[in-house]
């Protein structure tokens, strides 16, 4: 047996961190993507930096 | 079960698994690691070789980050569909947009944290992510934290795998359009690279196909380790495995069911068969007369046999010789001529004199037809050998190739181009007379499309036993490419020299 108010307070706590783990979640979510960019970005710019004659192509 | 299964055994547990995946299972993987592999490649291509790559670099790696969470949703879902394979009955309620989040936060950091222990991390993340676990990153780590040998052990086999997957694709790429030009004559952009197909792309075209093969197999081995994982705790392997076995046995049952009543067996027979001596004396004459019996078999001596054949061919043979017998006696009797009555010494013209007329006139009908058709001959091949010379060649003209023309109409053109004083045409003639004489000894294949450095290339490469024609050529090349394209005047000792190399070439290749 649990009384009404132990109930509401059980609600109450489960319910508040649900919505703060999905604002966590998109936060770790738009972080996630800006690593992944910043990744790619300094990936491609070494690349661009190797002179073209590496390649093949003109010097 | 506590140190779980060999490398070996997932691997090939994998395998069987993906083998009989759906095809709904397959295109899911498909979706996202296709588009991002061409964007990657792209990526690669742009970065390395467009002189315009800063400018464009910020949104083209946002593009490919945004592809590469794209890819790992759709792993993640792929992964799912591969652990329901696993475990029909633990179907569990799946939220995409969570998916999307935690793959979004996740799969980036294993781009600089690559090691085994994140590597099962991030794939159990993405597959109990998909399956709607609440508890995704928990159950991921737990379930990473099992069989660390065995994850080792698969991931280096899995290493190993696609590197000798990479040479090979690298040595295919490499070969085949040379295979294509040697055997079937093809000879296009990729056969003419040489060995400058090994370049970046290639290898990055070869790895990414590699990876392509790799990674859902590693993909398939994490779903069974965390199904065995879990199983641990639920006993799911024991109950999935109850239900194969109760599937199997229902259908054997069935089977068993539907399955045709025996029938009486058959009564024997109530006497003992014999046979009839004449009819088994027949049998064995019919066996030993077969052909594949008969090739040992002596041939009987005695007279030659006069068969049906054997009579028809002797009718034929007597037919053929009444009918040469018949043709001789009528000539016979033409060339007899025989006095008629009517005939006598005193008539104006006599058979014989007629037949002598006859044999005149015929003789020359056939001198005067032998006359005119040789008359029409050579009128055709004084007008053929005419035609190029009449034939006005514009050498202003870039579409003009070598064979168009003999050799020695080419020089004629430009000993008549250098005598009117535009030595530019008499350099492009004597240009197209070269490529005719290396054209004719095979040397190299005219093509309008073929560019001097083309011909070049050709040409060191079909004449490696005479080395010297490949310098003086590329110095004719050269002088050509200076005056024709170039703005450098072209004169007279200009002209000389490409014509000294011309024969220079010339004496080499005839004592080659």
């Amino acid at each position: 047996m649990i009384c009404a108010g132990c109930v509401a307070r059980l609600a109450g706590v489960a319910g508040a961190p649900g919505r703060s783990a999905s604002a966590v979640w998109w936060a770790l979510a738009l972080g996630g993507l800006l690593l992944a960019w910043l990744v790619f970005y300094y990936f491609g710019m070494a690349l661009a930096r190797i002179p073209s004659s590496f390649h093949g192509g003109p010097a | 079960m506590k140190r779980g299964l060999g490398a070996v055994a997932i691997l090939e547990e994998a395998v069987t698994l993906l083998r009989s995946a759906p095809l709904a299972t397959v295109v899911a993987y498909l979706a996202g690691a296709v588009p991002f592999l061409l964007g990657l490649l792209f990526f690669l291509s742009d970065m390395s070789r467009s002189p315009f790559a800063f400018e464009h670099l910020a949104p083209a790696s946002l593009g490919l980050a945004a592809l590469f969470v794209w890819k790992n949703v759709w792993q993640a879902l792929f992964a799912a569909r591969l652990h329901e394979q696993v475990s029909p009955g633990a179907r569990r309620a799946r939220n995409l947009p969570r998916t999307v989040l935690m793959q979004c936060a996740m799969q980036p950091l294993f781009l600089v944290i690559p090691f085994p222990w994140t590597v099962a991390l991030f794939r159990n993340v993405a597959m109990f992510a998909a399956l709607g676990e609440p508890e995704a990153v928990a159950l991921a780590r737990k379930q990473a934290g099992l069989w660390p040998r065995q994850n080792r052990s698969v991931l280096g086999l899995a290493a190993l795998a696609w590197l000798l997957l990479f040479i090979n694709l690298v040595i295919t790429i490499a070969v085949l359009p040379q295979l294509a030009r040697s055997f079937l004559g093809i000879e296009g952009d990729f056969a003419r690279l040489g060995a400058g197909i090994l370049n970046l792309t290639t290898l990055a075209v070869a790895a990414a196909l590699a990876w392509l093969a790799i990674d859902p197999l590693l993909d398939a081995v994490y779903v069974l380790r965390c199904f065995y994982g879990e199983s641990l705790a639920t006993g799911e392997d024991l109950r999935t495995a109850l239900r194969r076995a109760l599937s199997v046995a229902a259908l054997v049952l069935m089977m068993i069911a539907i399955a045709p009543r025996p029938l009486p067996a058959q009564q024997p027979p109530s006497r003992i068969q014999t046979m009839d001596p004449a009819q088994l004396d027949r049998s064995i004459d019919e066996v030993i007369r077969r052909r594949e019996f008969t090739w040992r078999v002596p041939r009987p001596p005695g007279e030659e046999p006069k068969g049906r054949w054997v009579g028809w061919y002797r009718s034929l043979t007597d037919m053929i010789k009444n009918f040469v017998t018949r043709i001789a006696k009528t000539l016979r009797e033409w060339f007899q001529p025989k006095l008629s009555p009517d005939q006598g010494t005193d008539a104006p013209v006599t058979r014989q004199t007629l037949e002598w007329l006859i044999g005149l006139a015929v003789a020359l009908i056939a001198a005067a037809a032998v006359f005119s058709f040789r008359a029409r001959r050579r009128a055709a091949i004084d007008a053929e050998a005419a035609a190029p010379a009449a034939a006005a060649v514009n050498l202003s003209d870039e579409s003009l190739t070598a064979d168009q023309l003999p050799e020695s109409s080419w020089r004629a053109l430009a000993e008549e181009w250098l005598a009117k004083g535009d030595c530019r045409l008499a350099l492009r003639a004597l240009y197209l007379a070269g490529l005719n004489y290396l054209g004719a000894r095979e040397l190299v294949s005219i093509r309008r499309w073929k560019s001097g450095l083309d011909y070049r290339r050709e040409l060191e490469r079909r004449t490696r036993a005479a080395p010297r024609i490949g310098p003086v050529f590329a110095s004719n090349v050269a002088i050509f490419e200076r005056g024709w394209y170039g703005a450098h005047p072209v004169d007279r000792p200009m002209v000389e020299a490409f014509a000294a190399g011309l024969n220079e070439i010339r004496n080499h290749a005839e004592h080659a």
